[in-house]
């Protein structure tokens, strides 16, 4: 018997969802933001972390240069990408440092900052006011408050007024694109109300509030979490570490764990031990909260090296994956500022790659997971100067108009 | 002589091809360990036309593969060339009309073949209209107007 009808053909209208998650997980990230008017059920889907995680063009690190942006993807394979970001200033300058945020990227710059999404390529800039001088940018997050309202995204700088000499905050909103000063200016710059000193100035961003290790400047030894809240624009005192004192030189990296909890990396600078602790239960918001830690991975392995290196961004990136067995991934770079990736398990190495394609040395490197959030009201530069060049033609061209005209009526009554 | 494996199309054609050649799809390949090909594969829904085409996209990647093995030691001087020739064939081989495009993409995604699946899917996306992609896909919109427009203002700047 001769089949007549392809029975392809017949399905293509059941086309099954798994084959169309197939193929959406090798369209490139900006295409993919239009094909959000497709339907809902496209709209949702680019939302959806599994999604993303599983497409074809996703990362886990972005690492910085002086003048490319990388990303580094591990399925497993480690793999880096050149990210053709335009992010001006670039050319030049590492930024002075890099904070991630719900994928987002904040590239604190010379004269002000870029924040971006790498894996949809939108950018946006800061710029400082010509009296702002070495502006620090902090952090990325967003007033975790504002319930049921849309999340628009603000940063947080530290930076000295140099008509007034007093050190002051900002917060700039990028729905609005206006900034406003937080906290009152200070004779003495050391941040918040003198009271506690940042071990490192990268902010971790978790339901909209910024998070730091920080240490009792009166206890120098002694261990907390810092917090900053974009909706009242105050700091607090948010919790205890489960490692209370600490050396100085020890590595120790506070991260966003499962997407709502915290984890903190510890290295003993002496026996390169590594210790990771991870918070019991969530985070919610709040100001203080008494948080449970236990020990998630403890492991000493001889091949391992020293992961702070002081000529760079000091601190290592990692994140763990809990997925299928426990990992954990750290990228820092090596004592000739080569970046290295290393693949931890329960009690072994399981793999280190130098990222040989990462050609300046001493670059900047975090942990960014992809997502399609927006760089909000991302306005048009570009378009803003065509339109003011087109005014001033316009002007231009009727000045003329208006000379040429009494110049003929002068003419006339002459 | 290398061993053969027949294909049948959904049509009831034969296509006899290399061992080597089916290998490259993972589900033949899963076949051939389990010893399960004796008297032909049956490919209800692969069609002829799909088949053929599937066969050459095979074969011609057996053969890339076999060369740059052979080249191995001249990579520098071939190598870049052979992947360079692979990709312009590759490229002419998917300039085909939108409804083979889907049964060849249908196909890889059935017999798993990870390279056609990957260069099918990204050829049938590419530089697609939100209608034309209605249409290839059968979605009926569930936007009103209003929301349409709604999520489009929101994404602008990827539209420009």
């Amino acid at each position: 018997m001769k089949h007549n009808k392809n029975p392809i053909m017949e399905n293509k209208e059941k086309l099954p969802w798994e084959l169309v998650e197939e193929i959406l997980s090798r369209v490139p990230p900006k295409p993919l933001v239009r094909f959000r008017t497709v339907c809902k059920r496209w709209n949702t889907l680019f939302d959806d972390n599994t999604f993303i995680n599983n497409h074809k063009m996703t990362f886990r690190f972005i690492v910085v240069t002086k003048s490319k942006v990388y990303s580094v993807s591990l399925n497993p394979e480690i793999e880096v990408s050149e990210l053709t970001l335009d992010i001006p200033g670039l050319n030049n300058q590492k930024p002075n440092d890099l904070v991630d945020c719900n994928g987002l990227l904040l590239c604190g710059m010379k004269e002000g900052a870029v924040v971006c999404n790498p894996w949809s390529g939108q950018i946006r800039c800061i710029k400082a006011e010509v009296s702002q001088s070495s502006l620090e940018y902090r952090g990325l997050g967003y007033d975790g408050n504002r319930i049921g309202k849309k999340i628009v995204y603000e940063t947080l700088a530290f930076y000295l007024n140099t008509i007034s000499s007093t050190t002051a905050w900002r917060i700039d909103d990028l729905g609005t694109d206006t900034w406003k000063q937080v906290l009152k200016e200070v004779k003495d710059e050391t941040p918040p109300q003198n009271l506690f000193y940042m071990h490192s100035t990268r902010g971790v961003s978790l339901n909209g509030n910024l998070f730091w290790v920080a240490y009792y400047q009166s206890h120098r030894s002694l261990l907390l979490v810092v917090s900053f809240d974009f909706g009242s624009g105050k700091y607090f005192n948010f919790c205890g570490l489960p490692c209370v004192e600490n050396d100085h030189s020890d590595a120790l990296v506070l991260r966003v764990f499962r997407g709502d909890r915290f984890s903190l990396l510890k290295q003993c600078h002496v026996t390169k031990k590594i210790q990771i602790w991870v918070a019991k239960d969530k985070i919610d918001n709040g100001h203080s909260r008494d948080v449970k830690w236990m020990t998630f991975m403890e492991v000493s392995i001889p091949d391992l090296p020293y992961l702070v290196q002081k000529q760079s961004y000091p601190q290592p990136s990692y994140f763990i994956d809990d997925k299928r067995d426990k990992r954990l991934v750290v990228c820092s770079c090596d004592v000739n500022g080569r970046a290295w990736i290393y693949v931890v398990g329960e009690s072994k190495l399981i793999s280190k790659t130098r990222l040989d394609s990462v050609v300046d040395p001493w670059p900047l490197h975090c942990t960014c997971f992809p997502s399609l959030v927006m760089v909000h009201g991302c306005p048009r530069e570009d378009k803003e100067k065509k339109k003011k060049k087109q005014n001033y033609v316009l002007i231009f061209l009727s000045l003329c108009f208006l000379f040429g005209c009494l110049g003929s009526l002068s003419c006339f009554l002459a | 002589m290398s061993k053969k494996i027949i294909f049948e199309s959904s049509e009831g054609e034969s296509f006899e091809v290399d061992e080597a050649v089916a290998l490259e799809c993972q589900t033949i390949k899963n076949m051939i360990e389990d010893d399960c090909t004796d008297g032909g594969i049956p490919l209800a829904n692969v069609n002829s036309a799909t088949l053929t085409k599937v066969i050459d996209y095979c074969k011609k990647h057996v053969e890339a593969a076999a060369a740059a093995e052979a080249n191995a030691g001249d990579k520098d001087i071939y190598g870049a060339n052979k992947d360079i020739e692979l990709k312009t064939w590759d490229e002419e081989f998917v300039k085909v009309d939108q409804p083979l495009l889907f049964d060849l993409m249908l196909a890889a995604n059935f017999l798993i073949i990870p390279g056609l699946l990957d260069l099918t899917c990204k050829t049938m996306m590419r530089g697609k209209t939100v209608l034309q992609i209605r249409e290839i896909f059968h979605i009926k919109k569930d936007y009103t107007d209003a929301e349409e427009a709604e999520v489009r203002k929101e994404n602008a700047w990827a539209f420009e």
